[in-house]
């Protein structure tokens, strides 16, 4: 059987390959065969999706989430999370070492690859961790977790502290290929804040986490990067200071790439002071507008990689307690499209640079592509950009509610998302 | 229930206007306490919940005599007798005490917000009793009502608040409620004890004392907490009371009838010498007796009582 | 001064000081010996007619007799559930009530729970050994078993009407005249409690 799916009357959109036309994607055997823009005619064994006013994209690569399977399922699990995934138009995501157990061995990276594969969502691609039960101690066995299918290296929201144990980590990952990542954060710096430290922070009388918490690692890691030449990727990021480092070590040439959260484009400081409500507890912390502004500016000019949902699911066991017990995270990737196109209506950014940062930019840093070129997985997404939705938590896909977008009516609809051919996700909803 | 509660969560927010109120309020209730029968039957088959989560004998004890004094009911829950300790949430146990309706709860926690996260999730008037470092309403208008009886006026007077300004709620109020009726508000503490950003609260910061203390009418001196220190934010007690202790020699460069001020309870000796804090111009019993006035002052209004918009 | 429609003069200004005087004459002549008698101005208008009432004492009798003020806001059976608040006042009681004969003053006297948060009130500054009510006007309609012991007007109301005291120390009317109106407007619920602007 040579089954062909048609994506058809959608606007073809690849930052990879540069092609932005109206046409027809013909999927084939799992992958892309080809883009036409003139008329295809539909066989009898040919199934065809609608693409009308919608544009049709490589699916999207999220960097930074966390399924929490194994060892949290009450808030999300690898179903759950790949179907929230495939809703929000991400086909491949990267899951976070911070399981429990930690995926710290071959075996925990081996049960969630088979048992991710088990479910009709996302890819999901597991981060080994880069030390031991993530405590910057004692490295892991690399070259065993990328055998298991391991993509990327680090202890997710733990900063290595130890300086040479992260020398000795950057020199061992380089020799397995992995790029290693990083959120960076001094746990000293940091001290006990649970928000940015600034003028909002000493009103609410809430601790804060100081920017030169964040700035300090990554300047610490670029001199490591620069020393060993291996992969580093840094973020989620948070601060002007950050992005204007890994500015001046791109341009030294360095290998290093980063990525902010769709939410951290939206939010500063002053959205906490509304309420103290804790949906808004992240890490890192939303800063102040001069660092949101300058996490734009550096998606604009292509210091920015990636722009990752950040999803952190939370039950409300950790989220309605006072602000500065709940624990920090919102779910992103349902949001994070409709953040994204909601700068792109603002005019802040032009809607290829903003996929480019959901398709090519994360899918490179993994050393991958994302694209609609013929030969290419069919990873696609088919979304309406005119389209507004309500986040409704009842709607969520993922198993968590903890995103203070709750209630607002976002741009762009994903009517479709296709994994390897398959339909993934479509949309019964008729919002316009 | 559809009625929108009276709140008092913090001062940031409140009008001049507003402030000046509560302490016109406060002053008429003032008398109730000199009188043969120190209880007026104003919020009679009230119920008035005392949550007081962080231990704190003087505010909670000042609370419960005034709505002791306005014929409330009151229940105290302290901190070691709750079941937060036991594991439950705050939320669990204000729900838990919502139950029982209360008309308002009174709550102090070590936690900035918290009584904004129960006035969100729970029907009945809340009031601040202090919450963390963020403010202490309640002792920001006690003050302000204590320096408007001594001085007549509050506008265009210099207030020096010196000490752990990063961790005060009570500098946080004071700054609202001073700032808001026309002090000139000034905050003096060793650089790690100013935190960035606090002259946007309407007051000016410095690290030099004779800077704030300089001309001063009031200086109100903030207790050194070294339970709310998480960190190391200066070397000793001994270089602290040097440098930013209040004693003779420093309130001399204050205005002759300057008043001294303090929160309490004092360290005698580090941040106020005693026989400054003795002395003729500390008005800090005023300080306690005012408290209770203001505080029915605040439970009335929250009652639903007094001027304003409900 | 023309009067609205829905608005009836009921005392002029010359009917109000006569009957100042009036209510003045018989709290001397039936409340006993003037040196036990303490007057008591219910907040807001009883309180300038029981200073009035001071004044026509000492001009007649040559005799000071204390005048004291009653705020009965916190004493109110109505203080959280009227639709607009109350205002609370000043209680100055400048004697001890010990003993004394106190003429509660007040200037409507209409369903009676004003004089009965005024007697709770008063009762809380200790132990008077008589308490007796002066009105200016009494207009009916009571909820309580209270009655007035002095009145200097007894006007016949309808219960949908209202009683307006004006009185130059506190309401600056046209012309600067006490008066007393009927209006065709009823009082707010619960009674004639309301008496601050």
């Amino acid at each position: 059987m040579n089954t062909r799916t048609l994506i058809r009357g959608g606007r073809l959109l690849c930052p990879t390959t540069g092609l932005d036309a109206p046409g027809t994607l013909i999927l084939e055997g799992g992958r892309i065969t080809g883009a036409s823009t003139g008329e295809v005619e539909a066989g009898a064994s040919d199934s065809v999706l609608d693409a009308t006013g919608c544009v049709v994209a490589p699916g999207f690569v999220d960097l930074h989430a966390h399924f929490c399977d194994p060892g949290e399922e009450h808030k999300e699990d690898l179903r759950s999370g790949g179907r929230a995934a495939v809703r929000g138009g991400f086909t491949t995501v990267v899951v976070g070492s911070q399981t429990t157990p930690v995926n710290d061995t071959r075996a925990v990276t081996e049960m969630i690859v088979r048992r991710a594969a088990a479910f009709e969502g996302c890819r999901v691609l597991p981060m080994g961790a880069l030390t031991q039960g993530r405590e910057g101690r004692r490295l892991t066995e690399m070259y065993d977790l990328r055998d298991a299918g391991a993509v990327a290296l680090g202890d997710a929201d733990v900063t290595v502290a130890d300086a040479g144990l992260l020398r000795r980590a950057l020199e061992y990952a380089r020799a397995v290929g992995l790029p290693v990542f990083e959120q960076p954060e001094d746990a000293s710096l940091a001290g006990h804040g649970v928000m940015h430290e600034g003028p909002v922070s000493t009103r609410l009388g809430l601790n804060g986490v100081p920017a030169v918490a964040e700035v300090a690692v990554v300047v610490r890691d670029l001199a490591l990067c620069a020393a060993t030449g291996a992969r580093l990727h840094l973020g989620p990021l948070s601060a002007a200071e950050s992005v204007a480092a890994v500015r001046r070590a791109k341009a030294d040439g360095l290998p290093v790439t980063c990525a902010v959260t769709a939410a951290h484009l939206h939010l500063t400081d002053e959205a906490v002071a509304a309420a103290y409500s804790p949906q808004l507890r992240s890490r890192p912390p939303f800063r102040a507008e001069a660092d949101r502004e300058a996490l734009l500016a550096g998606l604009l000019d292509g210091t920015v990689d990636a722009i990752a949902s950040g999803h952190r699911p939370q039950s409300p066991v950790e989220k309605d307690l006072e602000f500065d017990l709940a624990e920090p995270g919102l779910v992103g990737l349902e949001t994070a499209l409709g953040l994204v196109l909601r700068l792109v209506l603002e005019g802040r950014v032009e809607l290829v640079s903003a996929l480019r940062a959901l398709t090519t930019g994360p899918a490179r840093v993994l050393g991958r592509e994302a694209s609609l070129a013929a030969g290419r997985p069919a990873d696609v997404v088919v979304f309406d950009p005119a389209a507004r939705a309500r986040v409704a938590g009842a709607d969520l896909s993922s198993r968590s509610r903890n995103t203070p977008f709750l209630g607002q009516a976002l741009p762009g609809l994903v009517r479709f998302t296709l994994v390897g051919g398959e339909v993934r996700h479509r949309s019964t909803e008729n919002v316009r | 229930m559809t009625q929108t509660r009276r709140h008092l969560l913090e001062l940031a927010p409140l009008e001049a206007r507003e402030i000046t109120e509560l302490l016109d309020l406060a002053e008429s209730f003032q008398d109730i306490s000199h009188r043969r029968i120190k209880k007026v039957p104003a919020l009679r088959g009230m119920t008035v919940v005392l949550l007081f989560l962080e231990a704190s004998t003087r505010t909670r004890t000042s609370f419960e005599l005034a709505a002791k004094r306005l014929s409330a009911d009151t229940l105290s829950i302290a901190g070691g007798t709750s079941s937060v300790v036991k594991g439950e949430t705050l939320l669990d146990t204000t729900r838990n005490l919502a139950a029982m309706s209360p008309d308002i709860i009174v709550l102090r926690h070590k936690h900035s917000g918290s009584p904004h996260l129960l006035a969100r999730h729970i029907d009945a008037s809340i009031v601040n009793a202090g919450d963390g470092g963020h403010e202490h309403p309640t002792q920001g208008l006690l003050d302000a009502l204590t320096i408007r009886q001594h001085k007549k006026r509050i506008a265009g007077l210099k207030v020096a608040i010196i000490g752990d300004i990063a961790h005060s709620r009570v500098a946080r109020s004071n700054i609202a409620a001073l700032g808001k009726l026309g002090a000139d508000v000034w905050v003096c503490g060793p650089p790690t004890m100013v935190p960035p950003g606090i002259e946007a609260l309407g007051c000016r910061a410095t690290s030099d004392r004779d800077t704030a203390v300089r001309d001063a009418d009031v200086v109100m001196m903030l207790r050194i907490q070294k339970e709310r220190m998480t960190e190391e934010l200066f070397p000793s007690d001994r270089e602290y009371s040097q440098r930013f202790g209040l004693d003779r020699d420093v309130l001399a460069r204050a205005r002759p009838d300057a008043l001294v001020m303090h929160p309490g309870p004092i360290n005698r000796g580090v941040e106020l010498a005693p026989d400054v804090a003795d002395g003729p111009q500390s008005i800090i019993l005023d300080q306690v007796a005012n408290g209770i006035a203001v505080r029915m002052a605040v439970l009335y209004h929250c009652a639903g009582g007094g001027g304003g918009d409900a | 001064m023309s009067d609205a429609p829905n608005r009836r003069l009921v005392l002029d200004d010359t009917a109000v000081r006569r009957a100042v005087r009036r209510l003045a004459h018989e709290i001397v002549e039936r409340a006993g010996p003037l040196n036990t008698i303490a007057l008591v101005g219910i907040r807001t208008r009883g309180l300038p007619l029981a200073r009035r009432l001071a004044a026509v004492v000492r001009e007649v009798e040559g005799l000071e007799v204390p005048v004291g003020a009653l705020d009965i806001a916190l004493y109110r059976d109505d203080a959280f559930t009227g639709g607009s608040k109350v205002a609370v006042g000043q209680t100055h009681l400048p004697f001890d009530v010990a003993d004394k004969t106190v003429v509660l003053v007040d200037d409507v006297l209409f369903t009676g729970r004003t004089v009965r948060a005024a007697l709770d009130a008063l009762m809380d500054f200790g132990r008077p050994r008589r308490i007796q009510l002066a009105v200016l006007v009494d207009r009916g309609h009571r909820e309580l078993p209270i009655q007035p012991d002095y009145v200097g007007q007894v006007v016949a109301t309808q219960a949908g009407q209202s009683i307006k005291v004006s009185l130059t120390e506190i309401d600056a009317g046209p012309g600067g005249e006490d008066a007393v109106h009927l209006l065709d407007t009823p009082e707010r619920a619960n009674g004639e409690a309301r008496k601050a602007p």
